[in-house]
């Protein structure tokens, strides 16, 4: 979609309104914070609009580049980590609370293999359906499902059993 | 019926399952709305680069930035700072390992005044940072003909900062405990890393700075716009006096093939105008350095005054107000009190002798109230004397009691 008509700036501000709460929340349970989650949601529906190439799926297409993009985000902070120093001072009341979620959520995940927790993620926090997942990873659903049951299976085992 | 396993499962769902949810800000929305825009404009607009030499963009790049804005493509990708982020990270990345770091540049200040001291009345002085990083890192910042500050390590002569005054003062100096020196802008003039790094943060909480980025083919340019730190309520006496007490244009250029920061370039704000205070000339990294290549300066041909000497608790300038330590030390001044100068003279050492040559025998006319100003630790009081030759002089004290017995010592203004 190529931003050069009004048409397209409503079609962007929809796709905005649908789905930028639900990429965002899925961002910041994979970054750990505003900041960076925000850059990268910014960033995807940036990409969505520049693209000279139909998109079929955009909400599809919108979760790949957050998650690729999550991932750079924690590459490049973990690169930079001697010299970078956090910031302590949250814009928002719960910010610190949902930083606490967040690294309580990543002792858990970090259990598991990435295609496993990827899977979890998408479903739990960003609440995608399984043939939603299995179209924007351009896998079967039946792997999908059985890659989150297997997660699942393996925390049980570990925190039930 | 639910089985147990399916409890079990929800359970283990439930402890994935985020307890505090996370909304984006509420202007989320326009800025992506507005950034796509401005995407959709410049993409527009864009022209073919322009071909030119390498060193010919790095020569003129910075001191022609009306021309560069006027060719540039600008990058509105994404929101400026967050496009600022990106470059001071990369930079970062790409000199984090350095091992030296050798800084030519030009300041506007005088040579022999303090190194952190800037002044956009005063022409441009040449400067030389050399840097070894380590643990201790070791450095040296020398003002051309002027103020050299020098850490070569602990050695049998203790392990102290060493700094002297050239020009017309001669061998003066003093020494000092390298324990919490290196802070402020002095840190950030021996390490560009720790200003990119403020920037990079600064960028990633917006707060109070602009930023503007230019793409000119080879460098890219960030243009950050911050506004003065500290109080001014009681007075602006110290604007414009150092990076932080200043509203500042800070002018950065990346390489876009390496990241690396290739020249940095600060203006000062004064009545609208951008005044050029620092240009880096040339920025080398990890160039042969080794601590004799510091300084070539002969240490043992200077008088040393030790800085941190502990004051007491029982001198007439322990626990007043400055109003009070003023006139005491005024008063000092007039019949030359060499106990209560020596302590409130601490600072200037071997100078005191120059300074009884012109202040002794002043008489006072006024003194005014104190006041504190931007960032600086103490206070200041105005006050207008007599010279013993009849000349009439206005002095700003500074005068500081930071130390353990809270004793007022001067600081400057005289």
């Amino acid at each position: 979609m190529k931003l050069n008509s009004n048409n397209n700036i409503e079609q962007l501000a929809e796709w905005i309104d649908k789905w930028q709460e639900q990429l965002f929340r899925y961002a910041f349970y994979r970054v750990g914070n505003r900041s960076d989650a925000e850059d990268v949601v910014q960033d995807a529906f940036l990409k969505i609009a520049s693209t000279t190439t139909p998109i079929s799926n955009p909400k599809a297409y919108l979760f790949r580049i957050v998650s690729n993009g999550c991932v750079d985000m924690i590459r490049r902070k973990s690169t930079l980590a001697p010299l970078e120093e956090k910031m302590t001072s949250p814009a928002y009341s719960n910010e610190m609370e949902a930083e606490e979620e967040f690294r309580r959520i990543e002792r858990l995940l970090s259990l598991l293999p990435e295609s496993q927790t990827e899977v979890i993620r998408l479903h739990i926090h960003a609440g995608l359906k399984f043939t939603e997942i299995a179209e924007m990873l351009e896998e079967p659903a039946t792997t999908i499902k059985s890659r989150f049951a297997s997660g699942i299976e393996k925390l049980k085992q570990r925190f039930i059993n | 019926m639910k089985t147990q396993e399916y409890h079990n499962n929800e359970q283990i769902i439930d402890m994935l399952t985020p307890k505090v949810e996370v909304k984006p800000s509420a202007d989320l929305r326009e800025r992506i709305l507005q950034a796509a825009a401005q995407q959709s404009e410049s993409n527009t607009q864009a022209q073919p680069k322009r071909s030119r030499s390498r060193m010919s963009y790095w020569l003129g790049a910075i001191g022609s930035a009306a021309a560069v804005v006027a060719i540039a493509i600008t990058l509105t990708f994404n929101t400026p700072a967050y496009a600022a982020r990106k470059y001071f990270s990369n930079a970062l990345i790409a000199v984090q390992d350095a091992k030296t770091m050798v800084m030519k540049l030009k300041v506007r200040t005088e040579p022999d005044e303090p190194i952190d001291y800037i002044n956009p009345s005063l022409g441009f002085t040449p400067a030389t940072v050399k840097v070894i990083y380590g643990e201790p890192m070791l450095w040296c910042i020398e003002k051309q003909n002027g103020r050299t500050l020098l850490y070569k390590g602990a050695n049998d002569a203790g392990d102290y900062v060493y700094q002297w005054i050239g020009g017309k003062d001669g061998n003066m100096g003093w020494k000092q405990n390298p324990e919490g020196y290196v802070n402020g802008d002095l840190a950030i003039m021996l390490d560009p890393r720790l200003l990119l790094n403020a920037e990079s943060r600064l960028a990633e909480n917006r707060k109070g700075t602009k930023y503007e980025i230019l793409d000119n083919g080879e460098l890219v340019i960030v243009r950050a716009t911050t506004t003065a730190q500290g109080n001014y309520s009681q007075s602006d006496y110290m604007i414009n006096t150092s990076l932080a007490e200043a509203n500042t244009i800070r002018v950065y250029s990346f390489a876009k093939t390496t990241g690396e920061l290739v020249q940095m370039r600060i203006d000062f704000v004064v009545d609208d105008k951008p005044i050029t205070v620092i240009e880096t000339q040339s920025i080398a990294y990890d160039e042969p350095l080794t601590p004799n290549d510091l300084s070539n300066k002969d240490l043992s041909t200077i008088s040393f005054q030790q800085l941190d000497i502990a004051k007491s608790a029982s001198s007439p300038l322990a626990g007043i107000t400055a109003d009070e330590a003023a006139k005491i030390i005024l008063q000092a001044m007039k019949s030359w009190d060499k106990e209560i100068l020596g302590t409130a003279m601490a600072y200037y050492g071997d100078y005191i002798p120059k300074l009884e040559s012109i202040y002794k025998g002043l008489e006072v006319k006024s003194i005014g109230k104190s006041f504190s100003s931007g960032l600086y630790p103490g206070k200041f009081v105005k006050c207008k004397v007599v010279l013993a030759d009849g000349r009439k002089e206005t002095l700003v004290l500074a005068l500081r009691n930071d130390n353990k017995n809270k004793v007022w010592l001067l600081d400057g203004g005289i």
